[in-house]
């Protein structure tokens, strides 16, 4: 039987989770050869929304046809859209900070697909009104390349929030 | 069970990254990372990629490069010990096979799409007016002249937060924070 070092306030447990709730926003672009392409998922009013992981993955392709070179062609800055606030410097190459990374898209070339995944611990408010963007340049020189990104948090509300306090 | 209540979390610490991507040779390189006044930064991660190459020495590549983080000019933690580097596996991995010539066909130069490696958590806090650098040594490239050597390039991703001190005056402080 396991015992519980503190005892459980079912009310305050209700309460809580009536205020705050994990959610998932979820976010993908396909950028063109030698292009600039923004990718924004609106953050809303029902409620802040509080990041606290991010996984990504790309494609590395290039070529007429497309092979997959497994060269990481795509770079991306986070923004946030409310006052165009970015939160890197500068475009960062997708593989320094992407996880689980490289998405093989074709099989029977390029090398493998990154295997190893370790979720990207990223804590940062998105307030109400505030979308999370990511603009991403590719490299490639013919082929298009797309990205998709799930941000993981927890999304509050108060009295500023329509879902309310 | 922690409730989030205050909506202004980002205005009290909000997270920023620094990316720089450059070019060495056989030399000492310093990265000056350019902090923003009036704040507090915590350095907590950073990711190492790069492409060393040697037109001299057969199997150049064994040796990965040496990062220090450098505050103040001088050697700070961690204890002169590099920080986690995404070493490439093999020269055919190196991206020795991308066109890394600024004049060549693609400017960008972008690297192997290699795994995010696992930084360790570094903690470096700097204050108000600390300066704060990284030093990169190259030993692969070993008592041969730069014009003997190609470029070696180095991408660093830094990922810190920044915090306001409140006891500083409100004039004092960083513009995001008041």
């Amino acid at each position: 039987m396991n015992i519980l070092l503190h005892r459980i306030n079912a009310a305050l447990m209700v309460q809580n989770q009536t205020f705050q709730e994990m959610e998932c926003m979820y976010l993908a672009a396909d950028v063109p050869a030698q292009q600039e392409v923004s990718a924004i998922v609106q953050v809303g009013t029902y409620g802040h929304f509080w990041v606290h992981w991010i996984t990504l993955s790309f494609t590395t392709l290039d070529g007429s046809p497309a092979a997959d070179t497994g060269i990481d062609y795509l770079r991306g800055k986070l923004i946030h859209t409310q006052n165009s606030q970015p939160v890197f410097n500068d475009f960062v190459p997708l593989h320094l900070w992407a996880t689980p990374g490289r998405r093989k898209s074709i099989s029977g070339s390029g090398s493998d697909s990154n295997q190893m995944f370790i979720v990207w611990e990223w804590d940062a408010m998105f307030p109400i009104n505030d979308g999370i963007q990511i603009d991403l340049k590719n490299d490639a020189l013919l082929a298009t390349n797309s990205m998709s990104a799930s941000f993981w948090g927890v999304r509050v509300k108060d009295a500023s929030t329509t879902a309310g306090a | 069970m922690l409730r989030i209540q205050n909506p202004d979390w980002q205005r009290e610490s909000y997270p920023y990254g620094y990316f720089y991507k450059q070019g060495i040779t056989n030399d000492t390189s310093i990265i000056n990372i350019p902090l923003q006044k009036g704040l507090y930064f915590m350095v907590e991660k950073a990711v190492i990629d790069y492409n060393a190459q040697n037109v001299n020495i057969a199997g150049a590549y064994a040796e990965p490069l040496k990062v220090f983080f450098v505050k103040n000019g001088m050697a700070s933690v961690p204890l002169n010990s590099p920080v986690d580097i995404g070493l490439l596996a093999s020269p055919a991995d190196s991206g020795a096979t991308v066109d890394t010539s600024p004049e060549g066909a693609n400017p960008a130069f972008p690297f192997k799409a290699v795994p995010l490696k696992r930084s360790k958590m570094l903690m470096l806090l700097c204050i108000p007016g600390d300066v704060l650098q990284v030093k990169i040594s190259n030993p692969t490239i070993i008592g041969v002249t730069p014009s003997n050597s190609l470029p070696s390039f180095v991408e660093l991703f830094i990922v810190g937060r920044y915090y306001p001190d409140y006891d500083l005056p409100e004039w004092k402080r960083g513009t995001q924070c008041r």
